[in-house]
């Protein structure tokens, strides 16, 4: 198993700082062919305010590193195998009202602190307060035997310092910004009676409920219809206006990407291999498995070309190919030798932009960096 | 869902007729057929001509010499609270009881047959049987008893079978008395005779479940043993769900961890261990003279229990256990046998029902909220988790009614399964009917508790 790219790994710095770091984060689970790394040596920054776009195939390894975040990966089998993850709220007060037992570095003071250092206890002052992920599935990420306002509650007095009375209040503003009408009454419906839209939207709204920084939204449109998709990525495209807060997009849509993100990561067998501001990697890929994913895409009104596929299968991550993961499938490959015995590391070809081939113009000369993309670009910041 | 329950409570009724039919016809038909046994264990005694007579007074008192058919149409209409009203229930006003005795009285009828009350009790079968005024009812005694060689033709009329050896021992001339005496005997049991069901007599009444055949109600006879059986059950029932969902969301949390595969081990073990040699083997170390005698052999209570003070104390004799302990000193093998098979199955279901919501989508949803892990098992996983425990709470109640069956009959505990058992070897109809019939509501209204419970439990589940 090739070890993931070693970078020192120092906080970084507090004037430049990301929201939120990850370093080399490295996960295995035990499965019943032995351990498999399911993410090796991942790098991802999000700056406040920006969306990161995460995309990749089925099992690449997006939902984990989201999951490893918020230390929801289940140990076992999961393992954290190296890495660290930076988290660094800022100087600002998290969260009006937090209910500060001052246990958490981070929450009273502006060093970043390492998440996957953290107790569970610790965790849990993180979780859904600083910050908040919703999930693919709205059918059934809810607990049904509880009515939408309960769950909803449970979260806001958890993290917030208010009477019950209060939170039921901000409930209802919270399910009001997600645009539900007759909130006050929807509080006492149970999550069964509900479409999944309307679920997904509970969801954002619970997740929104105590104003977290950061959002981790995985996958949060692929269970719904078109039209609702649009909806649901309309409304956090709003909230985030609203907020300012950060987004990490899980999706395996590149359109999803093209319209709600600010800095796009491609992942493949565990690994980010391209990386940078969603222009650079959409009007330039440079990864061949990009520039493979762009092919496969229909475009609107050219009916004439087949579409390219990528050939081959996702690799399985318990015995994946040496060298570079992507090799058997690459339109680049040539047989060297050097594409089999070596992975390469994400190197900055250009300014802010990153990519991980041995056949990329521009390799030799390029550093191997971690990446870094500050730019917030979209038309909603 | 109040109509939910109506409609279900109604579907009963046709349920519960299914089930009794089946074990009446089954008894029915069986070699022997009802009182069979009842009737050979009395007959064994005596001569084979008393025996007959015996024979035919149960045969006509309790109709077992009818048809089946006709057999448990009468015992559905004695049961049933629409129905007609048969010989033994007629009852009469209090004027019309002192109306008779003062018939009685002017009739001058007491010297000839001795004391008010056996006199009244034959006057007053005689209205029932004959379905007459009590009143009138004297002047047919009194016509009966006017002379006995009348009396004595009536009733040879009546069961041409039975008096002949009789009559011709006893002459006239000998002893007038002993007549008199048996003629009283034989009035009472004749006109006590077949329950009729009266036709013109159509009664919202009280369900009855008739008398047994060895003289006892079987009303009587259920109120005595159903608490009992209760009271085991109670015991059991929270002891089995507390160790059974203690362990099984422990193993749970530990999931192939030390505890796991040891509960999960011990539970199937004990599962599999038959009760019978659990109890005999309890018997016969732990309550045996031989060995450790630390616990009594059989039975609820000492024999000297109604003497004792309720709480335990410390006297002048020396430590007295007193009523209390002592109930649970005796329950203390009855209830161990009736628990330790039932871990097993709640444990394991528990068990795999955490397993199941744990990695529910749910589950990682709270847990994203912060939530503590306390609060994710507690709050969320564990009501998710029990709903599968209210179905099988349905099947496992009705069981420890029937499973209870072996372990009465090891302990010698007077309750249900005893009492069941017993009627089934008996062939005593209105009792195993009873018996049946008690133990078929207990199902049933099981049932219905579940769906009710469930639909309490789950707002999914809507019966609207």
């Amino acid at each position: 198993m090739t070890q993931p790219p070693e970078f020192n790994s120092q906080p970084p710095e507090a004037k430049t700082q990301p929201l939120l770091r990850v370093e080399n984060l490295a996960v295995s689970f035990d499965g019943p062919a032995g351990r498999v790394r399911a993410v090796n040596g991942v790098n991802l920054s999000i700056y406040p305010g920006q969306t990161l776009g995460v995309v990749g195939e089925s099992g690449c390894g997006k939902s984990v590193s989201a999951l490893s975040t918020l230390q929801l990966v289940p140990t076992p089998p999961g393992h954290f195998d190296s890495g660290s993850i930076w988290w660094n709220p800022g100087s600002e007060k998290t969260v009006s009202g937090t209910v500060s037992t001052g246990e958490t570095p981070g929450e009273t003071g502006s060093d970043p602190i390492d998440l996957l250092t953290l107790t569970e206890k610790q965790m849990q002052n993180i979780r859904g307060n600083d910050i908040a992920m919703i999930f693919q599935e709205p059918m059934t990420s809810l607990n049904p035997v509880y009515t939408v306002g309960e769950q909803i509650l449970e979260a806001i007095l958890l993290h917030q310092n208010v009477s019950r009375k209060q939170a039921v209040d901000i409930a209802i503003q919270a399910l009001m910004d997600v645009g539900i009408a007759d909130a006050a009454s929807r509080l006492k419906v149970y999550p069964h009676q509900m479409s999944g839209g309307m679920r997904q939207r509970i969801m954002i709204a619970m997740a929104l409920a105590c104003q977290p920084k950061l959002l981790l939204a995985d996958e949060p449109t692929t269970a719904l219809d078109v039209t609702i998709q649009a909806q649901i990525l309309e409304l956090l495209r709003k909230l985030q206006a609203q907020r300012g807060m950060s987004i990490m997009l899980i999706t395996h849509d590149l359109g999803v990407v093209a319209e709600n993100a600010d800095v796009v990561a491609v992942m493949y067998a565990g690994r980010v291999v391209e990386y940078g501001s969603v222009h650079d990697v959409f009007d330039n890929p440079l990864h061949p498995y990009t520039r493979g994913l762009f092919d496969s895409m229909p475009i609107l009104g050219s009916s004439k070309h087949r579409l390219r596929t990528i050939e081959g299968n996702v690799p399985n991550p318990a015995d994946l190919p040496t060298g570079c993961p992507f090799h058997p499938r690459c339109r680049s490959f040539e047989g060297d030798t050097h594409c089999t015995t070596n992975d390469p590391p994400l190197h900055e070809i250009a300014p802010g932009h990153w990519a991980s081939c041995w056949h990329v113009d521009g390799h030799e000369q390029a550093k191997a960096t971690r990446p870094d993309v500050t730019t917030v670009t979209q038309m909603h910041a | 869902m109040l109509t939910y329950i109506i409609r279900r409570l109604l579907l009963m009724i046709p349920t519960l007729i299914g089930v009794t039919a089946v074990v009446f016809f089954v008894m029915a038909f069986a070699p022997g057929g009802f009182g069979g046994t009842v009737l050979n264990e009395q007959g064994a005694q005596t001569e084979g001509d008393e025996a007959r007579r015996i024979r035919e007074y149960f045969e006509r008192r309790y109709g077992l010499d009818q048809n089946a058919v006709v057999q448990y149409g009468r015992w559905i209409n004695q049961v049933s609270p629409l129905g007609f009203l048969n010989t033994s229930q007629l009852t009469y006003t209090d004027v019309q009881l002192v109306e008779m005795s003062n018939a009685i009285a002017a009739d001058d009828l007491l010297p000839t047959l001795g004391t008010p009350r056996v006199l009244d009790d034959l006057v007053l079968n005689m209205a029932k049987y004959q379905d007459i005024e009590p009143v009138a009812a004297v002047s047919v005694v009194r016509e009966l008893l006017a002379d006995v060689d009348t009396g004595l033709a009536w009733i040879k009329e009546l069961s041409p079978n039975i008096l002949n050896r009789d009559i011709e021992r006893v002459t006239r001339d000998e002893v007038v008395l002993t007549q008199q005496r048996e003629l009283r005997s034989l009035l009472q049991s004749q006109l006590a005779g077949r329950q009729r069901i009266i036709f013109s007599r159509p009664a919202i009444k009280w369900p009855d479940l008739g008398q047994s055949l060895r003289g006892r109600k079987v009303t009587q006879m259920l109120a005595q043993a159903v608490p009992i059986t209760v009271l085991l059950n109670v015991i059991t029932i929270p002891i089995i769900y507390f160790v059974a969902i203690i362990t099984g969301i422990y193993a749970a949390r530990h999931r192939g961890k030390f505890f796991d595969i040891v509960s999960g081990f011990t539970m199937i073990a004990l599962w599999s261990f038959p009760v019978i040699l659990a109890g005999v083997l309890l018997i016969s170390y732990l309550a045996n003279k031989q060995f450790l005698w630390w616990f009594p052999t059989a039975g609820l209570h000492s024999l000297e229990a109604d003497s004792m003070r309720f709480l335990p104390a410390i006297t002048d004799a020396g430590f007295e256990r007193g009523y209390l302990l002592d109930a649970v000193w005796h329950l203390v093998l009855p209830v161990f046998c009736l628990t330790y098979g039932g871990f097993a199955v709640l444990s394991k279901l528990t068990r795999g029902s955490v397993l199941d919501n744990i990695r529910s989508d749910y589950v990682r949803t709270v847990r994203a909220k912060g939530v503590s892990e306390h609060d994710v098992l507690f709050r969320h996983v564990m009501r998710n988790s029990l709903l599968p425990l209210i179905t099988v709470a349905a099947s496992i109640i009705p069981a420890l009614f029937v499973g209870s069956v072996i372990v009465e009959n090891i302990f010698s505990i007077p309750g249900m399964g005893k009492l069941g058992v017993e009627a089934a070897f008996m062939k005593d109809r209105e009792l195993l009917m009873g018996t049946t019939l008690i133990g078929g509501m207990i199902g049933l209204a099981s049932e219905i508790m579940r769906d009710v419970l469930y639909a309490m439990a789950d707002p999914r589940v809507s019966y609207e």
